[in-house]
């Protein structure tokens, strides 16, 4: 099947001296798939959606090419203008017209559409987001989680073959953020349209994508499920980038490796110097008076807690371990990963930008 | 998107717009019955004579205002591209000024030479003089005794302390009249009685009407203003308390002035123009309202003309005709000197 | 993203604040209109390069320290009356209720519709010894009444302060509006007293928008000839004007221009400067609004006489005496004569006016797309904007400056097309000169106007229009000229009526037979032609009245929309 949306080798730098905001992006939608592009803000996550909708124009290249259902936009001789993509949009400011009506703005993409299909699709994808009841509102007489419904029917109403949704949910507060994510998933799943997500909350990338693509520096730097991405990332940036982690500088020897934490076994064998990535959920914590650590504070969750727990040398870990274990501050603890850890090559980890 | 098209449309229309609203009163051919004056005289006299000239010849008067120097600016700035056929003033030095620089032409009319006397005219034909008025004193009659009046100079004494009303340098009534002083006396002269004047702390008032409304109401006794500022105040009131004293009998005269036009160097109408200068030195000299002189009260100088009514009562009296050709080459002395005694 | 929150613009002139900032290729599409309004300034600027020590001695030794004194009196006397009269009146109607409070809030901006040399000529027929105000006093108090003389400095001040006014009251009153009941209930929590809560929370907050009201009084108040030459006020401006056409001295009067174009150049810096230092008061969202004060009995009575009487002597007066001079000339006027002269004039004023909006308005539209944010952009490059800031400056120049500047800048262009065109087009007295510095004066009127409806549709609007598969046209006519429609009306009504009043550029740059109301009026005036005025000046004066109720009206709206957006 051809995928809903195919981009090979995209670059784009603004000013010929200027560093590249995307470079030799590659990607790919399959149709009904959600895709989640996630990076921290600078990434170049929001310039590779303005390179797919034609608001930017890639560098020329005749390896690059855009591809949206069988349409080729960009390529070779190919660049087709941003009205003729049919590609939908949806902003986090929710970009609706101030001037019309919920009805006139999810009917505007339907333009040269027979007046009473045109009036049927809208109050459809209307009730689709639930608002059939607010069609003659105005935008400004809605709240922030209805204005960005609007914005989804009005993306949706023309039935593009891609929808891109460029951090839509990070204008609303958390609560009404996590109801509407899961409302715009079952939304987006049942019109079937394929979805390219932009975020850079990971919490939100994880629980909505079908697949996952990180970007660092202006390249895409890991694709996967989230699972896939999750367990086994590519680099330390990734790995922080998903999640919380330790790194530990150790000596590997094959398929085990010597670091404060003693003898580990490595999923992977390695050799020389390298970090060990260790999920704070994957830490063994026991009370033991004679432990190499002990507890610094703890922030205490109900489900589960978080400690911070000082190796002798000053060396910090964090551990995430069941609520139920009373480890109070200053108490003796040994630590010991549950399973065989991830190495990576070499000590220093200069590649993990602060996450944002 | 394109928007240049977008931007371009208002501006070509804005262009558009104020072009055809601008084209219309251009300078027309010279076929055309019409005649562009720039005119320094007021608006309301002007307008009846001219609808007069108009209803008799079939010619359009167009006019152009402002005031005596500024039309003479812009006559200089225009050079030979002007619209203006006809430089109508109110001040003889600004003609001369404008004749020397060859902004007007010489014309020869008999009907003109016959109509104007010759000191009232260019020798060259360059100018010609259509009504007389005199800048002279005036002085509320319930205050002031005629036999206290004299002269121009004589306003410097110093019973005259905080009693004078007059007009700010920066009409050319004043810089003439400083003009004519300095022809009769020489600068060192005209200088001490400037300062005298200013030592009597005068009103100064930029509106001829308005002092002789001020000496009415009582904020000063005496002033300076042209005869038929009086003349048009008794028409409406014949009590007016203000009259006129003629300055300067036992000398020279009272200071004259003349209203007159000149034919520019490349009047486009130049024949329209010579015959609305030869009417209004004929025709247009009626007593009546319809006439240059009369609408105004003023004098004409068409010799076989009667002045107007009202201009009777003001009897007869003698004017420093002698010291009207130098008007023109003592105005820039006459400025610099009004400038340095700080007159306003 | 940060964003400084200005003083309400009402249409009129946003003065934002400025640096140098780094300049590059895409600013030097906006560079083209600014370089183009600057272009005659500069022209005089560099007058300063080739000083004229002899002209200069000469000033100095005749008019020059008088011209100077009175400029700095002028404006000292102007900038406090009006900041006085502005803040206390917009105080009063923010502040307090009582019957008529609402009324009057749109009352008291009407003055601002009659111009200083309508409204200079009108109080001194009606206020000056020999009419009809000292006329009746000293009927009451005997013929020996001593007043001060009206004809000078103070009278030039009174009348110029009664008209510019408004200008710092509307400031004020948004200002005052925006302060939130938060603020001031936590003064009061602290212990101040209703007055100290004015002076010591209210007006500093306040500041940076009555700096600009103030600086908007000035820049009026430099440009004026005309009301001080009735006040026999020798100040730069008019001195500018007697240089140049009565004493025909044509470099000394670019000479004099250039220094008072460097005076206001220091009245806007020193806006700037204000506004800068203020910026930190400038706190966040609006909270509750002030709920007014009610007053009852003679304070009530008090709070609405006093307003009214400064109405009436600016505003009520003016008119009645107009209307009826007006209606006497009608009267008295032969039969023609007076609709034709009235026709062509009101023709040509429309006509210029007209233009002048159209081509304001379409250059402002052209830089306020030039500057907007492109791309990935947040907010534009500062150079761009740095641009647009500087080819606004032309508001602050006096109409004389303006204008000599146009002159000295076609006078060789139009040497130039006297060639080519074998002599048929004159540039310097012609449509196109006047256009020219119109667009000089009033370009600022007409971009803060556009530019602020532009921001009104924001660049992801746009993608959302083009990704729904809207090209070019249906973009603008769908969502731009919508969403701009009422900031374009406002800025050619405003730029409108600003030319209809305007008079010293019209005055000097006009051509042949170009006579407009405005002219016609100040001609007519000079003269002490009053009822002959009348019929002009009362045309003028009802044409800028909806303009200026219009202006409140903006501001009304602006401080709604924005706290509308903030929530």
């Amino acid at each position: 099947m051809t995928p809903a949306l195919r981009v090979r080798n995209v670059s784009k730098r603004f000013g010929s001296e200027g560093a590249y905001a995307v470079y030799q992006a590659s990607l790919d939608v399959e149709p009904g798939q959600i895709v989640v592009l996630l990076g921290p803000s600078g990434c170049g996550k929001t310039t590779l959606l303005r390179l797919i909708n034609g608001l930017e124009t890639p560098e020329r290249d005749p390896d690059a090419h855009i591809v949206i259902g069988d349409r080729t936009v960009f390529g070779p001789g190919v660049n087709t203008p941003p009205e003729k993509r049919r590609v939908g949009m949806v902003f986090q400011d929710y970009a609706l017209f101030p001037h019309m009506t919920v009805a006139a703005n999810v009917a505007f993409g339907l333009h040269g559409m027979d007046k009473s299909e045109a009036l049927a699709r809208t109050m459809a994808t209307l009730d689709q987001v639930q608002l059939g009841d607010l069609a003659q509102r105005y935008p400004h007489e809605l709240s922030g989680g209805q204005q960005q419904r609007v914005a989804l029917a009005r993306a949706l109403a023309p039935q593009p073959q891609l929808l891109l949704l460029d951090e839509p949910f990070s204008n609303l507060d958390h609560a009404l953020r996590v109801t509407l994510r899961e409302e715009m998933r079952s939304v987006l799943k049942r019109s079937g349209v394929a979805a390219l997500f932009v975020t850079h909350d990971r919490e939100e990338a994880l629980s909505l994508a079908d697949a996952l693509a990180v970007m660092q520096h202006g390249r895409i730097v890991q694709t996967g499920t989230p699972r896939e991405l999750y367990a086994h990332p590519a680099s330390p940036f990734v790995a922080r980038f998903l999640g919380e982690a330790n790194f530990l500088p150790a000596h590997a020897y094959g398929d085990y490796a010597e670091c404060m934490l003693g003898h580990v076994a490595l999923e992977a064998p390695a050799q020389g110097r390298v970090q060990l990535l260790v999920r704070p959920e994957a830490l063994d914590v026991c009370a033991d008076p004679d432990g190499r650590a002990y507890v610094e504070h703890v922030l205490y969750f109900g489900h589960d807690q978080l400690l911070s727990l000082c190796l002798d040398g000053n060396e910090r870990l964090l551990a995430r371990t069941d609520g139920a274990s009373a480890l109070p501050a200053g108490a003796r603890v040994s630590v010991r990963p549950r399973g065989p850890v991830k190495a990576f090559d070499g000590w220093q980890s200069d590649a993990v930008p602060e996450a944002s | 998107m394109n928007r240049r098209k977008f931007l371009l449309t208002p501006i070509a229309s804005a262009l558009a717009i104020a072009s055809f609203g601008l084209a219309q009163p251009a300078p027309a051919t010279a076929q055309a019955k019409i005649v562009n004056v720039y005119s320094a005289r007021h608006y309301g006299a002007l307008e009846k004579v001219f609808a007069e000239f108009t209803r008799e010849t079939g010619i359009q008067v167009r006019l152009s205002n402002a005031s005596t120097q500024a039309l003479l600016e812009r006559l200089r700035a225009e050079g030979p591209q002007t619209p203006a056929d006809v430089f109508f003033v109110i001040d003889i030095g600004t003609l001369q000024i404008a004749a020397e620089e060859g902004l007007l032409q010489p014309i020869q009319s008999d009907v003109l030479n016959t109509a104007i006397p010759a000191e009232l005219r260019d020798p060259q034909g360059r100018w010609y003089a259509l009504s007389l008025r005199y800048r002279t004193i005036v002085y509320n009659s319930n205050k002031v005794k005629p036999e206290e009046l004299s002269t121009y100079e004589a306003l410097a004494d110093r019973k005259w302390r905080g009693r004078l009303c007059m007009r700010p340098a920066t009409h050319i009534y004043t810089v003439s009249l400083v003009a004519s002083m300095i022809a009769n006396n020489g600068e060192q002269q005209t200088e001490r009685v400037l300062r005298g004047w200013m030592a009597n702390r005068p009103t100064f008032i930029d509106s001829d009407t308005r002092i002789l409304e001020t000496i009415a109401a009582g904020q000063c006794d005496v002033g300076i203003t042209n005869h038929y500022y009086v003349g048009n105040k008794l028409k409406s009131d014949p009590n007016f308390p203000v009259k006129v004293f003629w300055a300067n009998q036992k000398d020279r005269g009272v200071q004259v002035n003349i209203s007159g036009a000149g034919v520019t160097a490349n009047a486009p109408n130049r024949e329209n123009a010579i015959k609305l200068l030869e009417w209004l030195a004929t025709r247009g000299q009626d007593p009546g309202a319809a006439g240059l002189p009369g609408g105004n009260s003023e004098y004409p100088v068409n010799p076989s003309a009667q002045p107007a009514e009202v201009l009777k009562q003001f009897g007869s009296f003698k004017a420093d005709m002698a010291s009207l050709p130098k008007y023109g080459p003592l105005q820039p002395q006459a400025i610099k000197l009004l400038e340095r005694v700080g007159y306003k | 993203m940060e964003r400084v929150s200005a003083p309400p613009r009402l249409g009129r002139v946003a003065i934002g604040s400025w640096r140098w900032p780094a300049f590059d290729a895409g600013s030097l599409a906006a560079a083209l209109p600014a370089f183009l309004v600057l272009l005659p300034l500069i022209g005089l600027a560099l007058a300063w390069l080739r000083l004229d020590g002899e002209i200069w001695s000469h000033l100095w030794s005749t008019l020059l320290p008088e011209m100077l004194l009175n400029t700095a009196l002028l404006m000292f006397g102007v900038g406090a009356t009006t900041l006085a009269l502005g803040t206390a009146l917009a105080w009063l109607v923010t502040t307090y209720a009582f019957p008529g409070s609402r009324s009057l809030e749109w009352l008291l901006v009407l003055p601002i519709a009659i111009p200083g040399y309508i409204l200079g000529y009108v109080s001194m027929s009606l206020f000056d010894y020999a009419g009809p105000f000292q006329t009746q006093l000293r009927a009451w108090f005997g013929p020996d009444l001593e007043l001060p003389e009206f004809r000078s400095l103070p009278g030039a001040i009174f009348v110029l302060s009664l008209t510019l006014y408004p200008y710092v009251y509307l400031l004020a009153r948004a200002a005052f509006r925006e302060q939130s009941a938060a603020q001031r209930d936590a003064a009061r929590a602290a212990g101040l007293s209703g007055r100290a809560i004015f002076w010591r929370v209210a007006l500093p907050l306040a500041r940076p928008s009555l700096a600009a009201g103030v600086a908007l009084a000035l820049m009026e108040t430099l440009t004026d000839f005309a009301v001080v030459r009735y006040f026999n006020t020798v100040t730069l401006s008019e001195g500018v004007v007697r240089l140049w056409i009565i004493q025909m001295d044509r470099d000394a009067a670019i000479q004099l221009a250039s220094l008072l174009m460097l005076i206001a150049l220091g009245v806007v810096l020193a806006e700037r400067r204000l506004r800068r230092r203020a910026r930190f008061y400038q706190l966040g969202n609006q909270s509750r609004p002030i709920a007014p004060v009610r007053l009852r009995g003679w304070r009530a009575i008090a709070a609405l006489a006093g307003p009214l009487l400064l109405l009436l002597v600016a505003f009520g007066l003016p008119l009645v005496q107009l209307t009826q001079w007006a209606i006497a000339e009608v009267k008295h006027a032969e039969p023609g004569t007076l609709d034709a002269v009235f026709g062509q004039y009101l023709f040509n004023t429309l006509a210029l006016s007209l233009g002048a909006a159209l081509l304001v308005v379409a250059v402002a539209l052209a830089m306020a797309y030039v500057v907007r944010p492109h791309g990935t952009q947040v907010e534009a490059k500062a150079g761009t904007r740095f641009l647009a800031r500087l080819a606004t400056l032309g508001y602050a120049m006096p109409g004389a400056v303006v204008a000599l500047g146009v002159l000295l800048l076609l006078a060789p262009l139009n040497e130039a097309v006297l060639g080519w065109t074998g002599g048929a087009v004159l540039l310097s007295a012609s449509v196109f000169g006047l256009m020219y510095a119109y667009l000089v004066r009033f370009l600022a009127i007409g971009f803060s106007s556009v530019e602020a409806s532009l921001e009104k549709v924001t660049p992801n609007m746009e993608m959302a229009a083009r990704s729904l598969g809207a090209g070019a046209p249906r973009l603008l006519a769908h969502v731009h000229l919508p969403l701009m429609r009422t900031g374009i009306l406002a800025a050619l009504l405003l730029v409108f009526v600003d030319t209809l009043k305007e008079l010293p550029v019209t005055m000097f740059l006009r051509p042949f037979g170009m006579e407009t109301l405005s002219v016609w009026t100040y001609m007519l005036a000079s003269e002490s032609a009053w009822q002959a005025a009348a019929v002009p000046a009362l045309t003028i004066v009802l044409a800028s009245v909806g303009p200026a109720l219009l202006l409140i009206r903006l501001s009304r709206a602006s401080a709604q929309t924005d706290w509308e957006t903030r929530l």
